[in-house]
């Protein structure tokens, strides 16, 4: 078995033969706790710690969910960066709870990079939930499972990735993620909403929606953060959901039965419409599923008997 | 004769005078007593420059001090860095806390600098009344007592009247306005140069044009004005070329690098690397090219370190809330010779102009020079040693540098104020001037 780096910061510290470890695991987690309904023991006696600088109650208990079906002990710390003192917060609250006995962290922060400099402060091991603008690989590892569970593979398939590029660390480490598996990726944007240099993120990168859903097999919307407009990089959301919105009709220029996928909380009505968000060919809901699977394969592969 | 030091062999190069061959320097009493072949000289202290450059002593036209008001270096400490790094005199910049916004404040630093400093210290004050950009400090009244030069260093001034008034008036302070150019609504909260490196990590971009718009204006006021303006650490090929653009209308103007921009590129912010975090940011490499580009042939007038000394309790942060500067008196040498001399070919006697007549001519002073009968502040370079950059062994209390482990070469030897030597072999002497 591809054994895991210590820490899981960046969808950059796995290779393709621990990414497809990490997809077995988790197909066979997802067999046993959702078909089997079995609860597992292979993380009893150890302790997981959320911890959330940035409130995501969807992906706190997913995580948590994922933990106590294997039998760890959870324990969520929720703390408002307003309240932390900068740097001094993040160092002291590890430290803290390390000494506690923690055996595993996930770490979701609103700053690019804390998750990298969290791991330099804590012994355990550390999973990035999500950090800024920088990465979100559980995130992508859960989106790329999904796309495994449907077509079995992601190689040669076209992935179009459509939305705020420019601030999304779903986008990034879903590009690096596919990259890997030999998917290729487009990624859509208005200009002010792409990154400077998109070609790092070795997708292809366009402004026209109809060019990035032509010919597309998965169809990933990203949400749209609403106060982007009033730092002017959009006019109205009118106008974006015109330009970039996810109609059926829109949707009938990718490939027919094209998957549709978002990372979830969705805006209805700006970067996808009801009809796309419920339709037929949404994935949205089982996503999630997948998204507990996946914890689960990684914190047993991290901190598990057998790893 | 009698000498306090002779220092014997050297390659002594003096671009106030355009010498350069292999000579004998003996320094009596403060001064320069005598260039050439020299024969029996009682010296108290002989200094082997076999192999080494002796060049008048070097100046830095920009860095920062931190005192009063900070615990992250002091006049003492940054002084001994400089000494440490090669340079003889050091222009502080004002941005301290409180700032040297008024003669009472420059005259303090003076007399702080008398009583605590390793190498001769020029204040620098600011160009508005507590850097708010508001209301003119009074410049005229700070030049008098030593203010060499004006800035709102660290913030720019924002508002294109004030800054016109303040070019307006240096005319008649004949003292450089030095601005710091950065139109902060394209900054707009970015953490670093916008680029591949932002993208890949997820940083709040930094726009180029964001410091190129500013120095537009600031030459267009330049112009307008004929004032007196200097563009502090400029750092893309645009700016270089406005810069220049602007010369060809006769514009009253002179521009500084830095070493980090010269030498080093936003790669080095791989990993949230903090010690890289600094304003300007570390630019891509098309850029660090242009600046060690302008810096070799002399585009630009100055090579100035903005030495930013921070503790890690400033810099070991999230990367958004980190502080930005780099500790950079004791690597200016070295990171610069080894950029431009080694990597470009550079004529060791204009690598020395960037940091004697440059900077001499931007503040409008007698350059530093080894004529004889020329006060007796000396450089030496080592040119050849290799050696890699060791953060904690800095002088300075700032080990905030991202150079370190990277090897070097054309590290200072020794170096000589008035006369006596404030720095030799890397061993910092504590003396006061
Ligand atoms: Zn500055």
């Amino acid at each position: 078995m591809a054994g895991l780096p210590y820490d899981l910061l960046s969808m950059e510290d796995l290779d393709r033969l621990q990414i497809e470890a990490v997809m077995a695991r988790a197909a066979f987690y997802k067999r046993k706790v959702f078909a089997e309904k079995a609860r597992m023991d292979v993380l009893a006696g150890k302790t997981v710690s959320t911890l959330f600088f940035e409130p995501s109650t969807r992906t706190r208990c997913s995580f948590e969910l994922a933990a106590k079906y294997l039998g760890a002990e959870v324990l969520n710390v929720e703390i408002s960066t307003s309240s932390a003192a900068k740097g001094e917060g993040l160092k002291d609250t590890g430290l803290t709870l390390q000494m506690m006995g923690v055996d595993l962290f996930v770490i979701r922060h609103d700053v690019s990079g804390a998750a990298n400099l969290f791991a330099s402060y804590v012994e355990p091991p550390v999973i990035n939930g999500g950090d800024g603008m920088h990465e979100h690989p559980t995130q992508a590892l859960l989106d790329l499972m999904r796309m495994l569970e449907l077509m079995g593979t992601v190689e040669g398939k076209r992935i179009a990735i459509i939305g705020d590029i420019a601030h999304s660390r779903v986008a990034k480490s879903d590009c690096i993620c596919l990259g890997k598996m030999g998917a290729s990726v487009v990624i859509c944007a208005p200009p002010t909403l792409m990154p400077e240099n998109p070609e790092v993120l070795g997708a292809e990168a366009t402004y026209d929606m109809d060019k990035a859903l032509d010919g597309a097999d998965v169809v990933m919307m990203l949400r749209l953060q609403l106060e982007r407009q009033r730092a002017g990089l959009f006019p109205s959301v009118r106008e974006y959901h015109r330009l970039y919105g996810l109609t059926p009709e829109k949707l009938e220029k990718a490939r027919p039965g094209a998957h549709v996928m978002h990372p979830a909380p969705m805006n209805r009505g700006v970067e996808i419409s009801n009809p796309a968000a419920d339709g037929s060919q949404s994935q949205i809901n089982q996503q999630v599923t997948c998204g507990v699977a996946v914890r689960m394969a990684l914190m047993d592969m991290m901190i598990g008997e057998g790893c | 004769m009698k000498a306090d030091i002779l220092i014997r062999g050297g390659r002594v190069i003096d671009p106030s005078t355009g010498l350069d061959t292999l000579a004998d320097v003996a320094v009596h009493d403060g001064l320069v007593a005598a260039v050439g072949r020299l024969e029996d000289v009682f010296a108290k202290e002989t200094i082997d420059a076999d192999g080494m450059l002796v060049a008048p002593g070097f100046m830095d036209l920009h860095c920062h001090l931190r005192e009063p008001g900070s615990a992250d270096e002091t006049i003492e400490s940054g002084t001994q860095a400089a000494a440490a790094g090669g340079f003889t005199a050091v222009c502080a910049m004002p941005n301290t806390t409180p700032p040297v916004d008024s003669p009472a404040m420059v005259e303090y630093i003076t007399l702080k600098a008398r009583s605590e400093a390793n190498v001769r210290v020029l204040p620098i004050g600011t160009i508005t009344k507590n850097r708010q950009g508001l209301e003119l400090a009074e410049l005229a009244l700070m030049a008098e007592k030593g203010a060499v030069a004006f800035s709102d260093d660290g913030s720019p001034v924002a508002d294109g009247e004030m800054m016109r008034r303040a070019l307006e008036y240096s005319k008649i302070v004949r003292r450089p306005i030095i601005e710091h150019c950065e139109d902060l609504t394209l900054t707009n909260g970015g953490e670093a140069n916008e680029g591949p490196v932002t993208t890949w990590l997820g940083l709040n971009p930094i726009p180029r044009a964001s410091e190129e718009c500013m120095v537009a204006r600031n030459l267009v006021l330049a112009i307008r004005t004929k004032g007196r303006l200097h563009l502090a650490h400029l750092s893309t090929g645009l700016s270089i070329s406005l810069f220049n653009w602007a010369k060809g209308y006769g514009a009253n103007i002179s521009a500084e690098v830095t070493p980090h921009h010269l030498a080093l590129t936003d790669e080095l912010l791989a990993g949230f690397e903090t010690y890289a975090k600094v304003n300007p940011p570390l630019r891509g490499e098309e850029d660090r090219a242009a600046v060690a580009l302008a810096a070799k042939n002399g585009l630009v007038d100055a090579i100035a370190t903005d030495h930013a000394p921070w503790s890690d309790e400033k810099k070991k942060k999230e990367f958004k809330a980190a502080s930005n500067g780099i500790s950079g008196l004791e690597t200016a040498i070295a990171m610069s010779w080894t950029a431009l001399v080694i990597g470009l070919g550079m004529e060791p006697s204009d690598f020395i102009a960037r940091f004697t007549t440059g900077p001499a001519r931007v503040l409008g002073c007698a350059p530093p020079s080894l004529s004889e009968g020329s006060v007796a502040d000396i450089t030496l370079i080592d040119p050849k040693t290799v050696r890699a950059v060791e953060p904690k062994d800095f002088a300075s209390w700032g080990k905030n540098s991202p150079a370190g482990g990277m090897e070097l070469s054309g590290w200072p030897r020794a170096t000589i104020i008035a006369g006596r030597a404030a720095m030799l072999d890397g061993v910092v002497r504590r003396w006061r001037i």
